[in-house]
């Protein structure tokens, strides 16, 4: 059973993220195909799936790091398949890695991409406080960023992502091997960026971390086969939690 | 127990095949190594560029530059009208070498007051320079010795070239002087090291950085046949990178094996072993790839082609580099290789040369293996 | 202006990361002084002190003289007083020397009576070359003997100066460190540059940072000039150091103009440049990195003309060298160490350079932008 898809809306300014029949093809494996959905401004919207389901390389292509091999992607109303330049001063991304420079140290690390996104010395540098108090790495500020744990080194990341205020927040699999109390610290976060305003796209394969977001896609094999809230999508399959609703949807399929 | 071994042969073997890097040193680089000297690492100095400023304009210098001209050796390129002329010309890397014949040159030759030629040389390389100076010597000596007969008044030439003493000269080994003969063999020493321990040494530590070493050590395998099961293939292939190039330089530019080959293959395998336990001990050094390819780099295949009296003679270095020639094995397999192929010498000339490759291997082993035990427990 | 600041940032960072990776640094700082030793100290083809054996049949007066003669050149060094053929064969096939003279036993006698007499010398051939240049000079050592004999004999009647004048230019004693020493500068500006820039760019590659990067409004143009211009910076100072070493310690003077030196060092950086950043397109981890870039260098150098003459090439060969930037800089280097060319000789290295430069470094950026998108 695959979702209908969202009926194509005219571009408008509540309408942070759009994506059109996103498909991409790696040679002959169709990695994305034909992928449509929307994401609100200010909405925390959730891609979820398995690993392999395609999550990384909608959220890639949303970000104008991979080309579509078909469909469209607009961010903020600019066709990021095309010209996805416009879009960058916009948007902050977190990939899977936390890429990071692991021989620059926290702050050199915050002080590099402030730069980069062109923000002045004393805008930096009032900037660079804010975030390290806000994300609680005061201890770590001069610590060589290989060598401080990962739960620190996510919230780095993300303190990266969010250097320049950016209204759009794409995050690839933020909490990969995160403990328990960190992932709780990090979706307030992101709920309260949300609240501020920020649109954000997160990708998943927690399924407890779903009920975070405002809106969620589920992923499989590439094609999208469910979005919705996460209460709407409960009660369409009568689940109690996100994992029943995820076997509902793979017993379905395979009728 | 030689089943592990096996087992950790074939794997390493399917390693290397599937390995860009391996295949490129083990079957690439002999190949071209091979086609550029033959092309390319030639020095053998032919078609010396000559100039000519003649001040005389008789017959008998006229005779001087044909003698030149003739020669095989020069190919003339210029004349000039004098010498600054001909300096300038060397300025714009026109000619090596120019004969400048001064005005009275006939006249001093029936007696007449002393005129000498003069050779004007580009130095920069200094020896195509030493080349040039003696050919031209050579020729230009002839003239000067007639006259030195003339003037001793009396024909007492039993000789050709008519003075009191003269010299022959003979070259061994190499008649028809190919610098090919002198290369090829040094050539395989080369190539041996870098597929024996460059490679050994970065596969190791690559097993290393990956942990997949680790998942090996808990393995019933013991240390002793991992090193040995890892480490055999690289040797083997080595071997038959030697042999490919011994066959190409016999085939295409004729080098003679004149000696046993069943000497040169024990004393080969020697070489090997000594070059495997340089690869091990290298391994046990470095824990990152990028730096223990640099390290074996600089370490093996660099002293194998300077340090190793291959091209440049060890005995012109100072003392210092004389030294370190000495821990490098490659200057004692270089000689066995030409000894071997070029002055047929038999087992006996090397006995010291091949103790002492195999005390090294055996030293370098123990170094191994004592950086290595401390890890495993 | 923002692109400024965006490319100051690059650099900063670049700094940073090269002062803490202490392998890198052991590299930057080992591998300069190990090409110095070698190049000025090993890399020689000069023949000298070739171990000669003495095959004397005669031991008079006039033998000994000879074998004086030829103790006092340089070419040769008198190593033994052999005993016989046997002897000869042996020393020669172990290679405990390198040359024979062998004087038979009627030589003073000969020369008392005014016969003519011949000695034998027996040159091992492996090194051709060499050998060559030996037989030469053995010639030559027994020519001026001749000649000194003749002198005598015609005691009192002046004997014009038969031999040839020589005048060497450049290199007056024929040593090849004048020749070697000035490719330091180029073997070491060729390495770094092109490791240094293959290395960094494919670290950020590994680490992910490099597509990090591309999701920020940095330009690719911006991108790639803040990660080279750090490297071309620590060119220069290497330039400076290679130059300072072969002026001082192994004085070998520059005779030409350090501008101009300075001009083509320059231009050949966008190939190395070009190179290394060609490498980073191709290679997925800093360790293939380095042993592409290695590769290429390690043929590059050998057809350069550094180590063979490339005049002793096949025509095919010579042909190949014309689009090797190392043999045009190495060139201009050379001339300018020995002869204090100006840049009217160097036509052909400047066209050289300037076309394959910009090419190299073309073609390696529009395959990294196409990368990064």
């Amino acid at each position: 059973m695959i979702a209908p898809a969202c009926p194509s809306a005219p571009p408008d300014d509540e309408t942070a993220i759009r994506a059109e029949g996103l498909t991409r093809r790696f040679g002959r494996f169709t990695a994305v195909d034909e992928v449509s959905f929307t994401v609100a401004r200010g909405e925390v919207f959730g891609l979820l799936g398995a690993n392999g389901a395609g999550k990384t390389t909608t959220i890639r292509m949303l970000t104008g790091l991979l080309k579509p091999s078909g469909g469209e992607a607009w961010v903020v109303n600019v066709p990021v398949h095309d010209h996805p330049e416009e879009v960058k001063p916009r948007l902050g991304y977190m990939s899977q890695k936390f890429s990071l420079y692991e021989d620059l140290s926290v702050r050199e690390n915050l002080t590099f991409f402030g730069g980069v996104y062109g923000l002045k010395n004393r805008e930096l540098a009032t900037r660079r406080r804010e975030l390290i108090a806000l994300f609680d790495l005061e201890e770590m500020s001069e610590r060589i960023t290989g060598s401080i744990p990962v739960g620190h080194r996510q919230r780095l990341a993300l303190a990266c992502a969010l250097i320049h205020r950016p209204p759009l927040l794409f995050l690839d699999e933020p909490t990969g091997g995160i403990d328990p109390v960190a992932r709780r610290r990090f979706w307030r976060v992101i709920a309260e960026l949300s609240r501020e305003g920020t649109t954000v796209l997160v990708t998943t394969h927690y399924m407890d971390e779903a009920e975070y977001c405002h809106r969620l896609g589920i992923m499989r094999a590439g094609r999208l086969v469910a979005t919705g809230a996460p209460s709407e999508l409960r009660a369409r399959h009568g689940a109690a939690s996100m994992e029943e609703v995820f076997m509902a949807i793979a017993a379905g399929e395979q009728e | 127990m030689f089943g592990r071994i096996g087992a950790v042969m074939g794997k390493e073997l399917r390693h290397i095949l599937r390995d860009p890097r391996s295949l490129t040193i083990i079957v690439l680089m002999p190949v071209i190594m091979t086609f550029l000297y033959g092309h390319a690492m030639n020095l053998d100095i032919t078609d010396i560029p000559l100039g000519i400023v003649d001040h005389d304009h008789t017959s008998r210098s006229r005779q001087l530059c044909d003698s030149f001209t003739g020669s095989g050796q020069f190919v003339l390129v210029a004349r000039y009208p004098d010498a600054h002329a001909a300096e300038e010309g060397m300025l714009r890397r026109e000619t090596v070498l120019t004969v400048v014949i001064p005005a009275g040159y006939d006249r001093s030759l029936a007696g007449g007051p002393s005129r000498p030629v003069e050779f004007v040389v580009d130095g920069s390389n200094s020896n195509t320079a030493s080349m040039a100076l003696g050919y031209a010597q050579g020729i230009v000596s002839k003239r000067a010795v007639e006259t030195a007969v003339t003037l001793l008044g009396t024909d007492r030439a039993r000789r050709s070239d008519g003075l009191p003493v003269s010299a022959e000269t003979r070259i061994w080994y190499n008649p028809e002087l190919r610098s090919s003969h002198f290369i090829v063999p040094a050539l395989i020493a080369v190539i041996l090291m870098m597929a024996s321990a460059l490679l050994t040494s970065v596969t190791i530590v690559r097993e290393k950085e990956t942990g997949t070493l680790e998942q090996l050590l808990v393995s019933p395998v013991r240390s002793g046949e991992l090193i040995v099961g890892k480490v055999l293939p690289y040797g083997f292939l080595a071997l038959l990178d030697g042999a490919f190039i011994l066959l190409s330089g016999a085939l295409v530019f004729g080098v003679p094996m004149r000696g046993s080959v069943v000497v040169l293959l024990v004393y080969t395998t020697f070489y090997i072993m000594a070059a495997l336990a340089i690869g091990l001990f290298i391994s046990t050094l470095f824990s990152e790839q990028r730096v223990a390819t640099f390290g074996a780099l600089v370490v093996t295949v660099l002293p194998a082609f300077m340090l190793s009296d291959f091209i440049f003679p060890v005995r012109s270095m100072p003392v210092v580099l004389q030294l370190v020639s000495r821990i490098v094995p490659a200057t004692y397999y270089i000689p066995i290789v030409r000894g071997v192929l070029l002055k047929g010498s038999g087992a006996a000339l090397f006995y010291t040369n091949g103790a002492l490759m195999l005390g090294f291997m055996l030293v370098l082993l123990a170094a191994s293996v004592l950086r290595f035990k401390p890890r495993l427990e | 202006m923002r692109s400024l600041r965006v490319i100051s940032h690059l650099f900063r960072k670049e700094l940073i990361q090269v002062r803490r990776d202490h392998q890198l640094r052991g590299m930057i700082l080992g591998m300069p002084i190990v090409m110095t030793l070698l190049l000025g100290y090993a890399i020689t083809r000069d023949v000298r002190d070739l171990p000669l054996g003495v095959l004397d049949y005669d031991s008079s007066v006039e033998s000994r003289h000879l074998v004086e003669s030829f103790r006092h050149n340089e070419t040769f060094a008198v190593e033994c007083n052999l005993n016989g053929p046997e002897d000869l064969r042996a020393s020669l096939d172990a290679g405990t020397i390198a040359a024979a003279l062998v004087i038979p036993a009627r030589f003073s006698t000969d020369l008392a009576r005014g016969s003519a007499s011949e000695v034998q010398i027996i040159l091992d051939g492996v090194d051709s070359n060499a050998s060559l240049i030996a037989a030469a000079h053995a010639r030559g050592i027994v020519q001026s003997f001749a000649l000194a004999q003749v002198r005598k004999r015609l005691a009192g009647r002046d004997l014009p100066d038969l031999l040839p004048r020589v005048q060497v230019l450049y290199n007056p004693e024929l040593v090849s460190r004048i020749y070697m020493v000035p490719g330091v500068v180029v073997v070491l500006l060729t390495m770094l540059t092109s490791l240094m820039t293959g290395l960094g760019l494919v670290r950020e590659r590994e680490s992910g940072t490099l597509e990090q990067l591309s999701v920020t409004p940095i330009r690719t143009v911006e991108l790639i000039l803040g990660k080279v211009l750090p490297f071309v910076g620590i060119a220069f100072f290497v330039l400076t150091f290679a130059i300072g070493i072969c002026i001082v310690w192994f004085r070998v003077p520059l005779h030409g103009s350090i501008p101009l030196l300075v001009l083509f060092a320059f231009i050949f950086l966008f190939n190395t440049l070009g190179l290394g950043i060609l490498v980073s397109t191709i290679a997925r981890n800093q360790q293939q990195a380095l042993f592409m870039i290695w590769f290429v260098l390690i043929f590059g150098i050998i057809m350069s003309g550094l180590f063979f003459p490339i005049e002793n090439m096949t025509e095919e060969m010579q042909l190949l060298t014309l689009l090797n930037p190392i043999r045009y800089f190495l060139t201009v280097v050379r001339e300018l160490f020995l002869k204090g060319s100006g840049m009217a000789t160097f036509g052909t290295e400047l066209t050289g350079l300037l076309t394959l430069g910009p090419l190299a470094l073309m073609f390696a950026g529009l395959r990294f932008s196409k990368r990064v998108k």
